[in-house]
């Protein structure tokens, strides 16, 4: 097996404590994917708005959305009013499946897929980073297991380790190694993640105003989906009112009701579009925020004095007498690598 | 159309042609609904109407689909950014591989318990750990 050169690592250990703060980012990967996790379900609605949008229209509800495209559907008789009527309908439905209706992209179809399918897209793909930059950071990363893992694998390196006492210096040696194994870890992890969002800061941005606007776009869609709602309601109302029509007083409480009803869930999702703009607006702030920080240090700025005095008290406790344990180790290693 | 005449619309144009021709297709049903019943007209004004705000609808998913197609190539990036990550992450995880830097931190941690035990110079570790000088002098007089 391929030693790791020595000066290698000894730079990344003293290159170690660097300023980049893993939980920083750990947590700026946990908003990105939070983020993109509420845009998935905004994105599903432009299919739905739009066919809420439809249903608004009169006499719509009594048109199939199945068989949309089967002049010969048997649904159709003579409740239905007019033939334009029909078709404008029938259009508007067939418009709303092609434009809106989810796909998952994949290369193939990459160029054909709706636009709120490529939009769905465009966000796994910055969730995806997310997830990946906060992985990197150390999210999802288990300390104790790995310390576990390292102790076990220095074990068979030890011949004839039958005492007890020797058996815990192994332990303590063991966790020695996972304690500086876990800042060179961190060092790797420092480094990659400076390169990677430093040199993409620009792409999430580009990214992320990408998906704000087609947030507005859905502003829009439910703006017209309230006009649908005013016309499908308030219209007859304005109409049975001004016409004295004794049913006025009758209908007028159920109507107003169910306009209402659907006044607030048009509402609320505006609600949860601004929201979400309001999120991309942090997101973006906070990346790059991160970004300027990992640009402005030195990832071999060295150990500070605190670093210092911490290893300092760590290898006084327990080097000095883990040393020839440590010896053996080194003589079974290097045998083991040979 | 000529390269001369060409002009570059813009997702916030497209949005507001959009929100005009919903506000159009309404006033359209507004003036359906104040013609007196029966009027064969009510029916291709309301007709009209859901053909305009089709076409609204349309248009604005043309507006994202220029939004997200415009930014392809950084999209491309972040892909390539990820399974960076993930290598990396893969890396960091892969038993083997920390075993490798075990071992080299093995040689380390000997080096500088070597150091310690004779009180002497760190020998041929010394000019690698420049760096952790003072601590091992802290930890030399605490020690002794």
């Amino acid at each position: 097996m391929k030693k790791v050169s020595l000066f290698v690592l000894s730079s990344l250990v003293l290159g170690s404590c660097s300023q980049v703060n893993l939980k920083d980012v750990q947590e700026l990967a946990k908003q990105g994917k939070t983020t993109t996790d509420a845009y998935q379900s905004i994105a599903e609605d432009f299919y739905d708005t739009c066919i809420r949008r439809v249903e608004y229209e009169p006499y719509a509800t009594e048109i199939p959305i199945v068989n949309i495209d089967n002049s010969k559907s048997p649904d159709q008789k003579t409740s239905i009013p007019d033939s334009l009527r029909v078709i404008a309908i029938k259009k508007a439905l067939l418009e709303c499946e092609e434009d809106y209706k989810i796909t998952e992209v994949r290369a193939e179809n990459a160029k054909t897929a709706n636009p709120a399918s490529k939009a769905i897209w465009l966000n796994n793909v910055l969730g995806n980073y997310y997830v990946a930059i906060g992985n990197l950071a150390g999210a999802n990363f288990d300390e104790t297991k790995s310390v576990k893992t390292l102790t076990d694998a220095v074990q068979p390196l030890i011949k004839g380790s039958n005492s007890d006492k020797e058996k815990i210096e192994i332990t303590a040696a063991g966790q020695i190694l996972a304690f500086i194994a876990n800042i060179v870890e961190n060092q790797i992890r420092a480094d990659i993640l400076k390169k990677e969002i430093t040199s993409t800061n620009k792409d999430v941005k580009v990214v992320i105003e990408a998906l704000k606007d087609t947030v507005t776009d859905y502003k829009v869609q439910l703006f017209g989906e309230e006009q649908s709602v005013i016309a499908f309601y308030g219209l007859p109302l304005i109409n049975h009112e001004q016409k004295n029509d004794p049913l006025y007083d009758l209908f007028k409480p159920v109507i107003v009701t169910q306009w209402k009803q659907s006044r607030a869930l048009i509402q609320e999702k505006l609600n949860n579009a601004n929201t979400l703009i309001d999120s991309f607006n942090k997101l973006e702030k906070d990346n790059e925020s991160i970004n300027k920080t990992l640009t402005s240090i030195s990832l071999d700025s060295g150990l500070t004095a605190l670093q210092k005095r911490n290893l300092n008290q760590l290898l006084a406790k327990q080097v000095k007498e883990l040393q020839p344990v440590i010896s053996k180790l080194k003589k079974n290693t290097e045998l083991l690598y040979r | 159309m000529s390269p001369e005449t060409q002009t570059t619309i813009t997702t916030e144009q497209l949005r507001q042609n959009a929100k005009i021709w919903y506000s159009i297709a309404y006033n359209l049903k507004l003036k359906a609904s104040t013609m007196k019943p029966g009027d064969p007209n009510i029916s291709s004004l309301n007709s009209i109407a859901t053909m305009i705000n089709t076409a609204a609808s349309h248009i604005l998913s043309l507006a994202i689909s220029l939004a997200v197609d415009n930014v392809n190539d950084a999209a491309q990036r972040l892909i390539n950014a990820t399974n960076q990550a993930d290598a990396v992450v893969k890396e960091i995880q892969n038993i083997d591989k920390v075993l490798q830097v075990s071992a080299a931190v093995l040689n380390l941690v000997t080096g500088i318990a070597g150091g310690l035990a004779t009180g002497g110079p760190l020998g041929g570790f010394a000019g690698l750990l420049t760096g952790l000088e003072g601590v091992l002098s802290s930890v030399g007089s605490s020690s002794s």
